[in-house]
């Protein structure tokens, strides 16, 4: 899996940091600049969670992997059954 | 007591958009804003109050827009909607040089050499240095309070913890948060006091230019000695005058929200003991239950203007018509959150719009975040069991900031 970070519309909540800092990583002005990024599969449930988590919707799933389930971008009801979070 | 403005309804506006809603006075409203906000989930997306907002831009006749889409979408469309203050709505100087509030008050493509002046030392690591400093501010109040077994919060800890944060942030003296607090409450909260708050602002005004011209001459590791040594558009350094602008709006910004959304969620917390047990059973939960207690909490409630004649999802603005973006009717919008009045420390709220979104979204808000999540831990160590004094009824002031004006808490002390 892959994930796509828009950096346009990137506004720096950090919320996809905050909810997978190991795939969304912050330049130092607090902006996640990673462009194009490869998702580790022990990482994609993370990385699902931060797109979801982005008030700006700038995270865009790529090469999507079946074995993830995906939640579609705007419903927040199917975010909100996700697991708990440590 | 303010009187109700009410104001003819333009001949733009159809009559079946014209709805009232005032946000800022009404009785109704300050009984309980939450089911207020909540109960408008079917009034049409955007409707025309012609009451409410006495004190601000005139008072009464504005847009008001819900729904979470639409409220996301308001914010993100500084194309249509500037977020300049009009004059006179701010206590903030005009000065000649720079326009007051930045960068909050300049639209892109301007606002962007001013937000760059400060994006550094607000982002989630510079807000994490702060983390050591802030606890240690925590602790420090609440000790001067645990052992009488109540406190009155917004007085003895939501008001002094920011204060003394402004400080730190600033490089000027804890200690001095009680002249802070004063400052504050005088000019954001004049009640009529006209002189007082021009003195207290005169005050200001005074201690924030000389902090500047200080760390101009001698700069430190602080905020205003890095803004000024950074560069500003083309010029090596922002002009004394930005950097003032920015501190100004730094002093009202930081320390009267954070009151506000401490006591939220302290009265969340005193009433709410399941919710105040798991976070003592499972801290690793707090960083959450932050995002989900600033969701169901946004008390924020922002003005924008139109800036030229346009249509908005199928409602036609004119320029100069003002509009108000209510971040709770985004956060707790009832079509787009599952059970949108309860707390679940579980969900995945962090697409709240608290801090709202676009180019101005909340400069301050991983600090913000941060001394919620310390002042949660500091408290919950010191003083686990607690809840509101008996005859204690929560007196909401409306407007803007929505909050409290006190909150009365007691605790057994063995």
């Amino acid at each position: 899996m892959k994930v796509r970070v828009d950096s346009s519309l990137c506004q720096g909540h950090a919320m996809c940091h905050a909810l997978a800092p190991e795939v969304y990583t912050l330049d130092d002005l607090g902006f996640c600049n990673i462009g194009e990024k490869e998702v580790h599969p022990t990482q994609q449930a993370a990385a699902l969670r931060g797109r979801d988590g982005c008030p700006e919707r700038a995270i865009t799933i790529l090469d999507h992997s079946e074995q993830v389930s995906d939640t579609p971008t705007l419903d927040h009801r199917s975010s909100a059954k996700g697991p708990p979070y440590s | 007591m303010a009187h109700l403005v009410r104001r003819p309804v333009p001949d733009h506006v159809p009559s079946g958009l014209v709805r009232e809603f005032d946000f800022f006075t009404d009785p109704n409203f300050l009984a309980d804003p939450w089911v207020a906000f909540d109960a408008l989930a079917d009034a049409p997306e955007i409707f025309w109050s012609p009451v409410g907002g006495q004190g601000y831009h005139g008072g009464g006749g504005y847009w008001f827009i819900h729904g979470y889409d639409a409220v996301r979408e308001g914010f993100r469309r500084h194309d249509l909607f500037g977020a300049s203050f009009g004059p006179g709505e701010t206590s903030m100087p005009e000065a000649a040089e720079c326009p007051a509030g930045v960068p909050l008050t300049v639209d892109p493509p301007d606002h962007a050499r001013y937000r760059a002046l400060l994006a550094e030392d607000f982002t989630p690591r510079a807000a994490a240095m702060l983390e050591s400093k802030l606890r240690t501010l925590a602790a420090d109040l609440i000790d001067s309070f645990a052992q009488r077994g109540s406190c009155e919060f917004v007085e003895e800890f939501g008001r002094p913890f920011p204060a003394a944060a402004f400080l730190a942030l600033f490089g000027l003296p804890s200690a001095e948060w009680k002249r802070f607090v004063e400052l504050a409450a005088t000019i954001l909260h004049p009640g009529g006091k006209a002189a007082a708050a021009a003195a207290a602002q005169e005050e200001i005004n005074v201690i924030l230019a000389d902090l500047i011209a200080s760390r101009q001459k001698d700069p430190r590791d602080d905020l205003m000695s890095h803004v000024l040594q950074r560069p500003f558009g083309d010029q090596p350094s922002p002009p004394r005058a930005v950097a003032e602008s920015i501190a100004h709006l730094l002093f009202e910004a930081g320390l009267d929200t954070m009151t506000m959304a401490l006591g939220h969620f302290f009265l969340f917390l005193a009433t709410n003991p399941a919710h105040r047990q798991r976070l003592r059973d499972d801290p690793g939960v707090t960083a959450n239950a932050v995002e989900e207690l600033l969701r169901a909490n946004s008390f924020i409630t922002l003005p924008r203007f139109v800036k030229e004649d346009t249509t908005f999802r199928g409602v036609f603005m004119k320029k100069g018509d003002h509009v108000w973006l209510p971040t709770a009717c985004g956060s707790r919008d009832p079509h787009s959150w599952e059970r949108h009045d309860e707390v679940n420390f579980d969900r995945l709220a962090h697409r709240h719009l608290i801090f709202g979104a676009g180019p101005h979204r909340c400069l301050g808000s991983h600090l913000a975040r941060l001394e919620l999540r310390v002042a949660i831990e500091e408290f919950n160590t010191r003083i686990p069991e607690y809840s509101v004094a008996a005859n204690y009824v929560p007196d909401y002031h409306g407007g803007i900031g929505m909050g409290l004006d006190s909150l009365r808490l007691v605790w057994d002390t063995q």
